[in-house]
């Protein structure tokens, strides 16, 4: 136990050091990019007296250390600070967004990890028939396309040929206004929009887990495990399911570095999809240098990725008994 | 053989032609076969440093304008180098980075910078635009002077038409402001930016068009325009201007045109026909000390409320301490002696003449109902108000409910004095062009403001029941030269090359063929309510394919020579250092005015 | 009289490459009775693990039994489907400790659990009962009981090779078959083993194929042994008729490639060459290319295992020179042409 303690005070302590670092660098990265978030204002036609003072107010005439620790001050203070681009808090700003783009990719990219993981299995295990043998092929082609030509091209079909969903959007205009934040993600007119962005996520990202699988499926076969079990006679299905096991420790491994990597890959379907999310708000804020939205949204990701590394080592203990901490 | 005015591109070194031509030599024609001996401006000892390679940056980053100026620069480049013997590195460049390293004058490796010119709705006076060629706004200032056109005498008659006593003197100082930068060709035009946008002509009777064009900036489209089928005219646009409530914090033009011109309603404003119309009252400019609102008695909020001499006065001083407490960074200072309302009156007066300010500052904003603004803290707290819906505005769309990121309702409301819309408009936001054109054709949205000359292209061609429709709007795509560092800090250099480029390819290739070239050098185009006469004006190029033997000669005449290769040189006596060290602004040494100006 | 609990007739192995159908085992044929030890010996690649895995129906994907019979109690089992194998043989009737021991063990799952899983497919023990099976087991090969629980890393290597053995016996099956079990076992835990092993086949009626290149221990342990070389049974019949009186070249000098503490000052002999690995079927005699003895006869077609001597009346071995070969190798030793070829020294796995 004491060891166990141990262990999580190293890691957390190494997360609290790694998330300040990533803090830092944020910040040093997104503030030596050329021009600030009253550039692009002056493109557009803001007043370059009102300008002048909005730089000083945001303290962009400050010297880089001395808006770092402003800023490390404030999260310290859980100050977030704001949009300087649109007034808004940095959280009011950001949270439906992020909650958005979570709603479609964590479901997403889970039901394809899952889905993959079986493709994977069933190719890897080649047991003889031809659909085990191509059954990848149409997973890597469209693995293999841009997200926004798949995209487009599931709106053409299903949306415009054959009018089954909305080309774009996530809610109707029409539907609710004055419920409850969440109440509209549990309706039809939400499941409707959600199905193809859905998919599209699926077909974009379902040859990871499936090429992962496959050649993890194949190496477990070829181990001695796997024929040993065979050879003790115990059912195919018991078996497969042992190889399975083995098999998605790689596929596990890297399932919330690609969650969080989709997090910030769907800006394209997003895009086309006309998807209410984090990507092109982000996309934009990078655009636009807008600092407090671009470091804060980033810082999550990175936070995001730092604790499921961390979530994925207790789940490896779990499955594989090598790796568990001592008790 | 060639003659001046072919507009082909041929396979022969037609400078070499016309430079041989120039000289009267027929020594010049064999250079063409590439002896290089005598084609040479004069013989080698005239000639000085090479000119280098010319850098070209254009913003990379900024959707169907990047798709444009990506088409139109090969054709710059093509020529400026077949004309004129000069190198040319088109680059992409960020529009943030870009603009921000000019601003800092941190870029000096920057010759021409390729710009457009958001058609904003405020930028029909010419001020804010002609604002950026200000020497005090030069060098390493932040300021956005991007151009760092330093010239003292151009500054002064800027500001002079600033404070002219009379609309029509400051008409006239302001057209000779123009024409003073034009005879410098301090910044190049090309043609004027279009603002185009479709509509679903099954569904829609449009309207409102005009030269404003289908673009927030120019709202009469929303009232102009009725819907033939449906409840609710769905506008796509992008999500800007759904972010928030608070509307005058917005920077960007469309999405603050939308709020300010659709939501809201200015006291007066251009028409689309840039004709002025009073919409919530009449304007009187007692003298240039005084301009004086008088609102319509049936002027009204959305709420009922009438609009009062108070409301405008509490407008104009919102805005006042909004940009002061930086939170609208679209307010101008105004040299206000005093705002006094009394009913339906206020009247605006001025410590020094301020002609610009009814066709500025006045007609930019919409009159806000003061005692919404004053519940909602605007007044403590410009930035961070926000307003509950049904917001209570001067327009005569009401603001029903604004979901951030997705979509602004609004409903027609019979409150305003002058206009009315039809329906409902649902300003739905999109992320991308080309969603927007599928969802014009699967019937989701009605009008798609806006886009780019390919998706109008791909509607008019491809899209049944749709039209797109191009208008050459009053703000340019311009070679905005870097006038600090040579070679473009030579006027006879940065005119040979605005005489070279061929506008009419540029148009036809990028823009459709759709609008008129700018023939001259105005920064604002040819479309503007307040452009010059043009016989005040130096015309770039006698062709809309461009003059090369123009260019070609204003350079030889100059003392600049060609080689036996070709290239360009520079005169033997040329200055080629920068008008002031990097990190610097201009001195006062060298430009006195800067002594006045700081 | 019963039927032999195996008996392997005529058995040709081959396996799918790219180059070709390889031979592994070629015309095998030997029994193996209730309760006897069966060694079977040959250098590595020599066919030993193919025929063991063919046995149990465990052949690799590219492997196929493309001749022959194999028979347990007289029943014909090399076509048996994969749920029949499962269902009636393996680990019921046949168990079988893998040659790669250390590595077999599912690193998943306790060595508990894994028994329980296949005690559940074998039999309708209780779960509790199957442990006590196991820790008896653990008992006999040298493990403490506690420690069934355990996972594979938690034992060293030579503990998991005894688990492993512990599995193969703790169903009491009627065949073990036991692929090089001693590779990672140092010599007191070989002798434990053996030990153990001999003490069941005196109590129980348990036979053991046993797998090994070190022929020594056959003699040693074994009842019976047969001695493969490239595919090919060479030589087979009981442990002593083949020691002391070797037929075949290749057993003899096979045997004598071994120390015997029988004849401890014997210099030891070493063989030249490697097993060929063999296309297509095999019409030769596959030591041919090794043989100093070889002559034309021997590549014209693959020599029958004959019966040889009147010491045992399963004693065979397949050599056109059966009948002489071994007094010339007494007589002239390796070297009978006198063409000087050297000795070089080999390592076997
Ligand atoms: N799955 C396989 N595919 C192809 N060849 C194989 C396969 N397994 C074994 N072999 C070949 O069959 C021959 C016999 O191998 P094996 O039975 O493992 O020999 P031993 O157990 O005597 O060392 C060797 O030449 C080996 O390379
Ligand atoms: S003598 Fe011939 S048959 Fe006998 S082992 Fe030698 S090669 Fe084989
Ligand atoms: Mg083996």
């Amino acid at each position: 136990m004491s060891s166990l303690k141990r262990y999580f005070a190293v890691r957390s302590a190494q997360t609290v050091v790694m998330l300040f670092l990533v803090l830092t660098a944020l910040f040093v990265l997104f503030r030596s990019m050329p021009g600030d978030f009253t550039t692009q204002m002056a493109a557009a036609g803001a007043n370059e007296a009102a300008l002048a003072r909005i730089r000083e107010q945001w303290g962009l005439n400050e010297p880089l250390y001395v808006q770092y620790f402003e800023y490390i001050k404030n999260l310290l203070r859980g100050d977030l600070g704001q949009s300087p681009v649109y007034r808004v808090d940095v959280w009011e700003f950001v949270k439906l967004r992020m909650f958005n783009t979570f709603i479609l990719v964590a479901p997403a990219m889970t039901f394809t990890y899952l889905f993959g993981s079986v493709v994977g299995t069933i190719a890897g295990s080649k047991r003889g028939g031809l659909l085990e043998r191509i059954g990848i092929v149409p997973v890597i082609t469209t693995g293999s396309f841009p997200a926004f030509f798949t995209s487009i091209v599931l709106i053409v079909v299903f949306a415009d040929w054959f009018n089954l969903f909305p080309t774009s959007g996530m809610l109707s205009a029409t539907s609710a206004t004055g419920l409850e934040w969440w109440e509209p993600y549990l309706s039809w007119d939400f499941a409707h929009h959600y199905v193809l962005p859905f998919t599209a996520v699926f077909l974009r990202y379902l040859f990871i887990p499936s090429l992962i699988m496959r050649t993890s499926v194949v190496e477990v076969m070829g181990q001695d495990h796997t024929e040993y079990h065979r050879l003790t006679g115990i059912s195919p299905t018991k078996r497969l399911r042992h190889v399975a096991k083995h098999a998605s420790l790689p596929v596990i491994t890297i399932y919330p570095v690609s969650l969080a990597r989709a997090l910030g890959g769907v800006v394209l379907i997003e895009t086309v999809f006309n998807w209410p999310g984090i990507g092109f708000t982000l996309v934009e804020a990078v655009l636009g240098r807008d600092y407090p939205v671009v470091q804060f949204v980033f810082f999550i990701v990175a936070t995001f990725v730092i604790l499921s590394n961390f979530v994925v080592d207790l789940v490896y203990g779990v499955i594989d008994p090598r790796i568990r901490i001592d008790d | 053989m060639a003659s001046a005015d072919d507009t082909t591109d041929s396979t022969i070194d037609r400078r070499s032609v016309l430079r041989a031509l120039g000289a009267a030599s027929a020594a010049g024609l064999a250079g063409c076969s590439g002896s290089g001996g005598g084609g040479g401006g004069g013989g080698g000892g005239d000639l000085g440093e090479r000119v280098s390679s010319l850098q070209m940056e254009y913003w990379s980053d900024y959707g169907g304008f990047t798709t444009t100026q990506e088409q139109m620069a090969p054709i710059i480049r093509q020529g400026v180098e077949q004309h004129l013997g000069v190198g040319m590195e088109v680059v992409p460049k960020g529009i943030s980075s870009q603009l921000g390293e000019l601003a800092n004058d941190q870029n000096r490796a920057n010759n021409i910078s390729f710009t457009w010119w958001v058609p904003a709705a405020d930028r029909l006076d010419p001020q804010e635009l002609l604002n950026n060629m200000r020497i005090d706004w030069a060098g390493a200032g932040g300021q956005s002077n991007y151009s760092n056109y330093a010239d003292c005498e151009y500054t002064q008659l800027l500001q002079d038409q600033t404070t002219a006593e009379t609309s029509e003197k400051r008409t006239q100082g302001m057209y000779e402001t123009i024409a003073y930068m034009a005879d410098d060709c301090a910044i190049g035009n090309l043609c004027p930016v279009a603002n185009i946008g479709a509509w679903r002509t099954d569904r829609v009777e449009m309207g409102g068009i005009g030269n404003g064009g289908i673009a927030r900036s120019n709202a009469e489209w929303a009232f102009k325009s009725e819907l033939t089928e449906g409840d609710e005219m769905v506008v796509a646009i992008n999500p800007i201007a759904t972010e928030t409530s608070n509307w005058l914090t917005h920077s960007a033009s469309m999405p603050e045109a939308m709020w300010q011109h659709m939501i809201s309603s200015p006291v007066h404003k251009y028409n689309e026909d840039f004709e002025i119309v009073e919409l919530l009252g009449s304007v009187d400019v007692v003298d240039a000390q005084e301009v004086v609102v008088e609102l319509f008695d049936d002027a009204q909020f959305t709420n009922g409320d009438p609009v009062t001499g108070e409301d405008v006065k509490f407008t104009f001083e919102q805005i006042k301490r909004g940009g002061e407490a930086g939170a609208y960074p679209g307010a101008a200072p105004v040299p206000y002696d005093s705002i006094e309302a009394d009913g339906k009156t206020c009247r605006f007066t001025f410590t020094e003449p301020y002609i610009p300010f009814v066709n500025t500052t006045l007609m930019r904003w919409g009159v806000v109902h003061k005692q919404s603004f004053e519940e909602a803290g605007a007044v403590q707290d410009p930035g961070g108000a926000q307003f509950e819906t049904p917001i209570v505005t001067s327009g005569p769309l009401q603001v029903t409910s604004l979901d951030r990121g997705q979509r602004v309702v609004t409903e027609p409301v019979d409150t305003h004095p002058t206009y009315s819309a039809s329906q409902p408009i649902i300003f739905e936001a999109f992320r991308n062009e080309e969603t927007i054109i599928t969802a014009l054709e699967a019937g989701e949205v009605d009008i798609a403001p806006e886009i780019s000359p390919p998706n109008a292209k791909r509607v008019n061609e491809e899209v049944d029941n749709a039209k797109a429709e191009f208008a050459g709007t009053h703000t340019s795509y311009n070679l905005q030269y870097v006038c600090h560092t040579a070679p473009c800090k030579f006027p006879e250099f940065r005119k040979a090359v605005a005489a070279v480029v061929n506008r009419q390819k540029l148009i036809d290739v990028a823009m459709n063929g759709q609008v008129e070239p700018d023939m001259y050098p105005t920064y604002i185009s040819h479309n503007h309510p307040l452009y010059p006469p043009e016989d005040m004006l130096y015309k770039q190029a006698d062709d809309p394919t461009g003059s090369p033997d123009k260019g070609v000669s204003l350079l030889e005449d100059a003392g600049w020579g060609f080689d036996g290769d070709g290239n360009l040189h520079y005169p033997p006596d040329a200055d080629l250092e920068p008008l002031w060290p990097q990190g610097e602004a201009p001195s006062a040494d060298d430009f006195p005015c800067m002594e006045d100006l700081g | 009289m019963s039927a032999p609990l195996l008996e392997i007739e005529d058995l040709t192995v081959q396996y799918r490459t790219n180059q070709g159908m390889l031979t592994a085992v070629s015309g095998a044929s030997f029994t193996i009775e209730r309760g006897e030890f069966f060694g079977l010996a040959g250098e590595s690649g020599s066919g030993k693990s193919t025929l063991a895995k063919a046995i149990i129906g465990g052949l690799d994907d590219n492997g196929e039994v493309t001749s022959g019979t194999l028979r347990y109690r007289g029943e014909e089992i090399q076509d048996l489907a994969e749920t029949e194998l499962n269902e009636r043989l393996r680990w019921k009737e046949i168990s079988w400790i893998p040659q790669s021991s250390m590595n077999s063990l599912d690193p998943l799952q306790r060595v508990s659990e894994q028994a329980a899983e296949i005690g559940r497919t074998h039999t309708d023990l209780s779960d509790e009962a199957i442990r006590e099976k196991l820790k008896e087991m653990f008992d006999v090969v040298g493990l403490q009981q506690s420690r069934i629980d355990d996972y594979p890393h938690q034992f060293s290597g030579g503990m998991q090779q005894r688990a492993i053995i512990a599995l193969a016996l703790f169903l009491e099956p009627s065949l073990v078959i036991a692929d090089e079990p001693t590779t990672a076992l140092d010599v007191i835990m070989q002798d434990q083993i053996f030990k153990y092993l001999d003490r069941t086949k005196t109590s129980t009626d348990t036979s053991l194929l046993l797998i090994t290149h070190d022929i020594s221990v056959i003699f040693e342990s074994c009842d019976s042994v047969a001695i493969m070389h490239a595919s090919q049974v060479t030589e087979r019949g009981s442990a002593q008729a083949v020691h002391d009186n070797p037929r075949h070249p290749y057993a003899f000098m096979f045997k004598e490639a071994f120390p015997d503490i029988r004849e401890p000052k014997r210099e030891l002999e070493v063989i030249d060459g490697y097993p060929p690995e063999l296309m297509g079927d095999v019409d030769i005699c596959s030591f041919a290319d090794r043989c100093p003895w070889a002559v034309d006869e021997c590549r014209q077609s693959a020599p029958s295992l004959d019966p040889v001597g009147d010491d045992d009346a399963t004693h065979a071995a397949a050599c056109v020179r059966a009948d002489e070969a071994y007094e010339l190798y007494e007589a002239e030793g390796t070297d009978p042409d006198g063409t000087g070829r050297t000795i070089a020294p080999e390592e076997d796995d």
